[in-house]
């Protein structure tokens, strides 16, 4: 795969159980393809193990199962690492040194020769905005400007893969933006940039292609638009006539939307609804309050599911809630018949848009469990039975609605 | 400078791929050399380190030494045993060089300063967040910590270099010699360092904690003076025991002899010739057979005169040491005890020496055959002690033999640094009263002097390969238990 930067398969890291306490499995078979010359979000909760498998890709933590190349070579060639820059999480550079020696010094461990290195951390440091404070201590600096030096730190060797853990950790918006522009820069030039954050919008706006890892596995990956299509949708908000009128005779505006917690309103709405559209889609008889197919609004206002049949002989599920009516399609065909049925019904169409959903709404679904719809803790499964032990079996079993969740993910999205 | 373009340096440069190995490797540790020496240099300490080092060459520079004895400072101060009569200027120059300079400057004062100023190194260098960004770096783990412990030795290096090298240029130009030997002591200083420095950085490793590890190295460096000491005093009661047995031994021999002579002088009862005949009167005879027992290890008493002790000590013959005019003429046996200073005469002395003379004084061969019993007895009780005190320093010395021996690696230095003869005038005036007390054992009384001697003499005697390659063999160790830690932890 030659296509790759980093194709790595099944990285495991198991922690020892202490003398008190329990192990940690950190890593729970992990595979990553990052294309060459794509910028990699790498997502997930906090104690997911994106640092710990970034960590294990350069070197820092040693595997406990690896197998995969990065650059072409095995992991933990040493040979590999002076043509990658690394950036880690919570850095300390040595605060006696100033921020052009701290470059230097980094650039001579890379291996880069005496003269390449003057002339590149003079022009890196004027890249992230550094020259007027190149010879100044590092101990005077602020969190943002060491962020900076780290940055141009990392770059210092023309890595062809540079991995940064948390960028632009403590950078204020103009910085992030600076540090925005030199990972685009980099992609320009066909370096591979991996990146990791938990800033989604940050990676919304310059990754290709992202993972998603919860609980030492990757949940999801793929490019943003395909890891997002499950969740297009058309939401369509229609009032009926008569509801209008009684919202006018309530003194309420009637093209608004009933406030959220005007039940009758809601109800009429919602019954007109399932009246205009009872020849196309099967609701169930019951509103439920759990398994919301989106992100709700609302966790703990019921509503009602449905199906629409499509001209391909496929359903696509529906939500009814009150005068929101969210339809699980991106084509826009099957929707102009639902709308055709709204309209005919007499109600008042308030809008109809299509919803793309963002990472953060991919983010929280990777986090919920599908089957209690509760919300992940931070960490990893501390709780897991023989975690300690590393019985296979039950750490497997434990992380059973993970890997659930990533079979569906990979069925339904990422293909 | 948001729009700023990546430099064409970046974009042509052809990389650190085209490098080769070595001087990768030599990049990677000079830019390491270069850290460490930014690091020291940021430290107070370190100039804290540096300025008391020059106030020590200062005061070296303000003593001096001329016919009286040794001035301060332009004044007197009037010595009997250092000065210029007794001790070559350049020799007292060495001596305060390497007895103050080096035992006590460099290897405990700047000790100290050194672990406590490079005891966070190791720490600060595997600190989360610090050590990542180094170990994802094309080096080995092995030699990036091997070369991150070579160079925070940098600091005792630099210390050492500049304080010789001051040295160097007061004694050449106050002493008038310059003694390039001095620079052996920059080599010396550095490796006794590195036996510390060594636990230090293994337990900087294994707790993560300057201070941990500053704490531990100074108890493991105190228990090694413990063994230290207890090996040395060990060794010298075990060397004046070895004495005491063959001072049994030879007074056993001598009444052998007598025993023979007497059974040969019964036999033959008629010509009145002495034993072994010298051609002397009985008088004359008794006065040199006090001589022989003075210096052939007879030493039952406290001389008379401390230097009598001397010759005797180096066991010469007796014949030579009688044109030795620092020999006294040896004193009549029955006045000896009483001319001991009072507070010497002990009562197992005074006893030591009527054994002596009982054994003289005897006769007949069944008095000389029961004085030899009496001896062989004591002899027994002696070897016995010496025995057992001879397996404790054994096992003494094997722990020794297996922690860093921190100050006889110093003590090298003087080795090196003097002649075999060149302090032992001086030593042997200055140093007349030292040792420890008598030891009394069986029938004689060893004095302290001897077994001292003795002693320097089994200590002398320990190769310099010995010293060196059991302590290295130790640093060797501990660096590979150290190195084992750091390739195989997940930082």
């Amino acid at each position: 795969m030659n296509d790759h930067a980093v194709n790595l398969q099944g990285v495991e890291k198991r922690y020892r159980a202490r003398l008190f306490g329990k192990g940690i499995y950190a890593l729970r078979g992990v595979d990553v393809h990052i294309p060459r010359g794509a910028i990699f979000g790498l997502l997930g909760p906090n104690g997911a193990g994106k640092s710990t498998l970034v960590k294990v890709m350069m070197t820092v933590i040693r595997p406990t199962i690896c197998r995969g190349t990065i650059l072409g070579r095995p992991v933990g060639d040493r040979s590999t690492l002076g043509r990658m820059g690394y950036l880690p999480e919570h850095h300390r550079f040595p605060d006696y040194l100033t921020a052009a020696q701290v470059v230097d010094y980094f650039a001579a461990m890379s291996g880069v020769e005496r003269a390449t290195r003057r002339a590149r951390t003079a022009e890196l440091l004027e890249l992230v905005g550094l020259k007027p404070w190149a010879n100044h201590r590092i101990r005077e600096f602020s969190k943002g400007m060491r962020q900076r030096v780290g940055i141009a730190q990392s770059l210092v060797c023309d890595p062809e893969l540079v991995i940064l853990d948390e960028p632009t950790d403590g950078v204020d918006p103009v910085g992030r933006r600076d540090i925005r522009n030199v990972l685009i820069e980099q992609r320009r030039r066909g370096r591979t940039v991996l990146l990791n954050s938990h800033l989604l919008s940050e990676l919304e706006m310059v990754c290709d292609t992202v993972a998603i890892m919860v609980q030492g596995k990757v949940w999801a990956q793929g490019t943003v638009d395909s890891l997002t299509r499950y969740g297009q949708r058309y939401i369509i908000e229609a009032l009926p006539s008569t509801s209008a009128s009684v919202a006018a005779s309530a003194g309420l505006d009637s093209l608004a939307p009933p406030p959220p917690d005007n039940s009758m309103l809601r109800s009429i709405a919602g019954a007109a609804m399932v009246h205009a559209l009872s020849g196309l889609i099967r609701f169930q008889s019951e509103p439920s309050a759990p398994r919301r197919q989106w992100q709700p609004q609302d966790p703990t206002r019921p509503v009602l599911h449905g199906t629409l049949a499509l001209p391909s002989g496929e359903t696509a599920p529906v939500e009814l809630d009150g005068q929101s009516l969210t339809i699980g399609v991106s084509d826009p065909k099957p929707v102009q018949q639902v709308l055709d049925a709204i309209r005919r019904a007499g109600m008042l169409i308030l809008s109809a848009r299509p919803i793309r959903p963002g990472l953060e709404e991919l983010f929280m679904k990777a986090v919920t469990d599908d089957t209690t719809g509760m919300v992940l803790g931070p960490g990893a499964n501390l709780d897991a039975p023989d975690a300690g032990r590393f019985n296979k079996s039950g750490a497997s079993a434990a992380s059973g609605s993970s890997s659930h969740a990533h079979s569906t993910a990979s069925t339904g999205g990422v293909s | 400078m948001t729009q700023i373009p990546i430099p064409s340096v970046t974009a042509t440069a052809a990389g650190p791929r085209a490098s080769s190995g070595f001087s990768l490797i030599g990049r990677q540790s000079l830019a390491m050399l270069l850290d460490a020496y930014r690091e020291l240099s940021a430290r107070k300490l370190f100039w804290l380190s540096m300025m008391l080092s020059g106030i020590v060459v200062i005061a070296f520079a303000v003593i001096g030494i001329n016919e009286n004895g040794v001035t301060l400072l332009g004044y007197e101060v009037g010595l009997p045993f250092s000065n210029t009569k007794r001790i070559a200027p350049a020799t007292f120059y060495k001596l305060v060089f390497q007895s103050l300079g080096v035992q006590i400057w460099l290897t405990w004062a700047a000790t100290i300063l050194a672990l406590v100023s490079t005891a966070g190194m190791i720490p600060e260098f595997i600190a989360s967040g610090a050590i990542e960004t180094t170990l994802s770096k094309p080096i080995s783990r092995l030699r990036l910590f091997l070369t991150k412990y070579l160079t925070s030795l940098l600091f005792v290096a630099l210390q050492v270099t500049v304080f010789t090298f001051c040295s160097f240029m007061v004694i050449g130009f106050r002493g008038g010699s310059w003694e390039f030997g001095l620079f052996l002591a920059i080599p010396i200083v550095l490796t006794v360092f590195s036996y510390l420095y060594c636990i230090c950085a293994l337990l900087g490793l294994i707790t993560r904690s300057a201070i941990a590890a500053l704490l531990l190295t100074v108890l493991v460096w105190f228990s090694i003076f413990i063994v230290d000491a207890a090996e040395k005093n060990l060794l010298l009661f075990r060397s004046g025991y070895d004495i005491a047995v063959k001072m049994h031994d030879e007074q056993i021999a001598k009444l052998q002899t007598r025993l023979e002579a007497a059974k040969k002088e019964a036999e033959n009862p008629t010509p009145p010739a002495p034993p072994k005949d010298s051609g002397l009167t009985p008088g004359q005879e008794a006065a040199t057979k006090n001589v022989v027992n003075n210096l052939l290890g007879g030493l039952t008493r406290k001389p008379k005169d401390p230097a009598a002790a001397s010759p005797a000590a180096k066991q010469t013959a007796p014949a030579a040491t009688t044109t030795t005019p620092a020999v006294a003429p040896p004193a009549p046996t029955d006045a000896d005890a009483s001319e001991e200073p009072i507070e010497r005469q002990s009562r197992s002395a005074r006893e030591a020496a009527r054994a002596t003379r009982a054994a003289d004084k005897a006769a007949t061969p069944e008095e000389i055959s029961a004085q030899i019993a009496e001896w062989q007895t004591a002899r027994k009780g002696s070897a016995e002690t010496a025995a057992s005190l001879a397996t404790w320093h054994i096992g003494v010395l094997a722990l020794k033999t297996a922690l860093p021996k921190t100050g006889e690696s110093a003590e090298l230095l003087s080795r090196g640094l003097f002649k075999s003869d060149e302090l032992s005038q001086w030593r042997d005036s200055a140093s007349e009263n030292g040792g420890g007390p008598p030891i009394n054992t069986g029938k004689v009384r060893v004095p302290p002097r001897r077994a001292t001697r003795a002693m320097e003499e089994a200590l002398k005697s320990r190769s310099t390969l010995w010293i060196v390659g059991t302590s290295m063999a130790f640093q060797v160790t501990i660096l590979g238990i150290a190195c084992i830690i750091f390739t195989r932890r997940d930082f």
